[in-house]
C-alpha cells in the first residue's frame, strides 16, 4: 500500500468524487453598467445552489469587460445546470423574465461559442411579454428581440445553444473547527471563482450541508451525510476522526471534466496552503460507490 | 470554388433580364456552356455569349463580378443567395430583388427596386447583405422581408416603401414617401430628419431613442457603416408608417 498523500501537513484520503452528466449552457447579462449588470445576475443565479430543490444550478461563471460582450457593454457571464434539457430551458426562461428583463437596462446574450443544434429558448418565449410591440431583428445570423419596457427596450437573445455539462465535482475539507474549515474554504473559492467553466453554485461557494442520497423519510430524496456530521459521531458510522470538528464542502458544475479537475485541483492546494498549518485535517471527496454518476475525480490523480 | 466574370462588350445598350443569371446555375459549367445559356435582351431569346465575354477562375471562395455600363442590365443579383456578387459599373433596375444571402456589392449606381421584389413575387429582400456605394432609385428595398440594404449614396422616393423587416442604411438623402405604407423593419439616415419629413402625417414625433441593438451589428460592413450614427450623442427615431400600424422605425442622429 502507498503512503498517504500530504499536502502541507494535510492528509489526502485516496478516494475520488463522483459526479454526473448534466444539461448546461452560458448566458450573458450586459446592463447599462457594472451595478446593474451585477443587481440582474445576483437575482438570476439566487435560489440555484442544488438540482434537488431548485431545479437548477447556477452562478456567476466571471465578469465581462465591455469588450467582451455582444453588445459592447459591461456585464456578467452565469453558467447554468440542470438534469435535462427541458428542465433548464424552464428555469432559465423564468428566471429571465423575473431577474433580468426586470432589472433596469439589462440584455441578455447566449454564451456558448459555436453552432449546437440543441438550443434553449430565451427571448422566443419572452417576447410575448411586448403584447404584439416586440420587434424581432436577425443580426449576423442571430436572431434578437427587442422588447418594450418602460426604460427603453429589453434585449434578448433568440435561443441559446444548450450543451452538456457535469455536476456534483466534489471535495469535503475535514478540519480542526470551523474557523480552520472556513479560511480553508474560503482560500479554496478564491482560487476557482477565476477559472473558465466552472462554478461553486452553493453560497460563497461553500456548502455545510452535505447529503446522501435517501432518507428515513420516504418523501426525501437526500439528507444529511451523517458520517460527515462531527456532532453525529458515536450514533452513526462516522468517517471523521476524534480531532475533527467541522466539515466544509466545495460543489462544482462544469463544462467538462478538465474544468472540474482542475478546479479540484487549484482549490484543493490553495486550502492546503492557507490553513494546512492552522487545523485543516484532511481532504476527502464524496461519492456513492461508482453508482451514481459516470465522471470520476481521483484526487491522488488530480493532484499528482 | 469558382470566379465567374462578366465583361459586358462593347456597343451594347440594348436592354437585358439578367434574373436568371445566378451562381447556382453556373455552377459545374464550362465557360462555353455558360455563354450559350440563354438571356432575354430587347424581349428576345439570345445567348449570353452575344452579350458578354464569360471567364472563369480557381478562387477560395464562389463569386460573381459583373463589369461595364450596365445601366440597361435588369436584375443583376435577383433571387442571389450565397456567395459574393460584385458589380463595377452603373446597373439597372431590381438589382438583387428578391435576395436571400450572401453578400452583393456595387461600385455604381443601380436604378429602381434594390432590394425589392422580382416579377410576380410578394416579398422582396429575404435575407443576406446588399452594399451600393452609390445612389439608388426609387423604392429600394420595396417588399422587403428580411436582410441588409446599405446605400452609401442617395436614394430616390419610396426608399423602404411597403417594407415588411429587415434593415435599410441610407448615407445620403433620401427621396419623398420614405418607408411609406412600411409595416416593420429599421430605416437608419445618417442625415438628420427634414422638416419635409417632420409634416408628414406617416410619421410619429420624434423622439430620442437608446438604439443598443444597433452594437450587435459586428460584422463589416454594417459595423464601420454605423460608427458615425453610434458615435453621436443621442439618436432619435420616429415610427413609420403610422397608417399602416407605425411597427417600422426610422432612426436618425438627433441635432444634427
Amino acid at each position: 500500500m502507498s503512503d498517504p498523500q500530504i499536502i502541507g501537513g494535510v492528509r489526502i484520503v485516496p478516494t475520488f468524487a463522483e459526479a454526473f452528466g448534466m444539461k448546461a449552457t452560458r448566458v450573458i447579462i450586459t446592463a447599462a453598467d457594472q451595478v446593474w449588470a451585477r443587481h440582474a445576475a445576483v437575482a438570476m443565479s439566487g435560489f440555484g445552489t442544488s438540482v434537488i430543490d431548485c431545479k437548477l444550478e447556477i452562478d456567476i461563471e466571471r465578469e465581462l469587460a465591455p469588450e467582451e460582450t455582444p453588445d459592447g457593454r459591461p456585464g456578467y457571464a452565469l453558467l447554468a445546470f440542470a438534469m435535462s434539457g427541458g428542465e433548464l430551458e424552464k428555469q432559465i426562461t423564468r428566471r429571465a423574465g423575473q431577474c433580468v428583463l426586470t432589472c433596469p437596462s439589462t440584455a441578455l446574450f447566449g454564451g456558448i461559442k459555436g453552432e449546437h443544434a440543441k438550443r434553449i429558448s430565451l427571448g422566443k418565449t419572452l417576447r410575448f411579454f411586448g403584447d404584439g410591440f416586440q420587434i424581432s431583428k436577425l443580426i449576423d445570423g442571430r436572431r434578437y428581440w427587442r422588447i418594450p419596457v418602460m426604460d427603453g427596450e429589453f434585449l434578448c437573445e433568440h435561443d441559446v445553444p444548450r450543451v452538456d455539462g457535469i455536476g456534483g465535482g466534489n471535495f469535503l475539507l475535514v478540519a480542526r473547527d470551523f474557523q480552520a474549515a472556513s479560511l480553508a474554504a474560503r482560500a479554496a473559492v478564491d482560487v476557482i471563482k477565476s477559472m473558465p467553466d466552472v462554478i461553486a453554485p452553493f453560497p460563497g461557494g461553500v456548502v455545510r450541508s452535505g447529503s446522501k442520497v435517501g432518507s428515513k423519510y420516504k418523501s426525501l430524496i437526500a439528507s444529511t451525510n451523517d458520517a460527515y456530521c462531527p456532532t453525529l459521531r458515536g450514533v452513526t458510522r462516522s468517517e471523521l476522526s476524534k480531532d475533527a470538528g467541522s466539515v466544509l464542502e466545495i460543489v462544482l458544475d462544469g463544462l467538462n471534466f478538465e474544468a472540474i479537475s482542475d478546479a479540484m485541483r487549484v482549490g484543493i492546494l490553495a486550502a492546503c496552503d492557507a490553513a494546512g498549518e492552522r487545523g485543516l485535517l484532511s481532504v476527502t471527496a464524496g461519492n456513492y460507490g461508482g453508482k451514481l454518476g459516470p465522471h470520476h475525480f481521483h484526487l491522488a490523480e488530480i493532484l499528482a | 470554388m469558382t470566379a465567374w466574370q462578366f465583361e459586358l462588350k462593347n456597343g451594347i445598350v440594348e436592354s437585358i433580364d439578367a434574373s436568371k443569371l445566378r451562381l447556382a446555375a453556373l455552377v459545374g459549367q464550362s465557360r462555353q456552356q455558360i455563354e450559350q445559356m440563354p438571356l432575354p435582351i430587347n424581349g428576345q431569346v439570345a445567348s449570353i455569349g452575344e452579350a458578354f465575354t464569360v471567364s472563369l477562375a480557381d478562387t477560395d471562395e464562389a463569386s460573381i463580378l459583373f463589369r461595364g455600363d450596365l445601366k440597361n442590365v435588369h436584375g443583376l443579383a435577383a433571387q442571389h443567395s450565397s456567395g459574393r456578387f460584385l458589380v463595377e459599373g452603373n446597373v439597372g433596375d431590381y438589382f438583387a430583388a428578391g435576395c436571400s444571402g450572401g453578400v452583393i456589392e456595387l461600385n455604381g449606381n443601380a436604378g429602381d427596386f434594390v432590394g425589392g421584389a422580382v416579377a410576380g413575387k410578394r416579398l422582396g429582400a429575404s435575407g443576406g447583405i446588399i452594399h451600393c456605394h452609390r445612389d439608388i432609385g426609387s423604392h429600394g428595398g420595396h417588399r422587403m422581408r428580411r436582410g441588409l440594404l446599405i446605400v452609401d449614396g442617395d436614394a430616390g422616393p419610396s426608399l423602404g416603401a411597403s417594407m415588411i423587416a429587415g434593415t435599410i442604411g441610407i448615407a445620403g438623402n433620401a427621396g419623398p414617401n420614405l418607408g411609406c405604407e412600411m409595416k416593420r423593419g429599421t430605416i437608419l439616415l445618417r442625415h438628420p430628419w427634414s422638416d419635409e419629413f417632420a409634416r408628414s402625417p406617416r410619421y410619429s414625433e420624434a423622439l430620442a431613442f437608446n438604439a443598443g441593438f444597433l452594437r450587435l451589428f459586428r460584422a463589416e460592413p454594417m459595423k464601420q457603416w454605423l460608427r458615425s450614427l453610434l458615435d453621436s450623442e443621442h439618436l432619435s427615431r420616429v415610427r413609420a408608417d403610422v397608417s399602416a400600424g407605425g411597427m417600422g422605425e426610422i432612426l436618425f442622429a438627433a441635432g444634427v
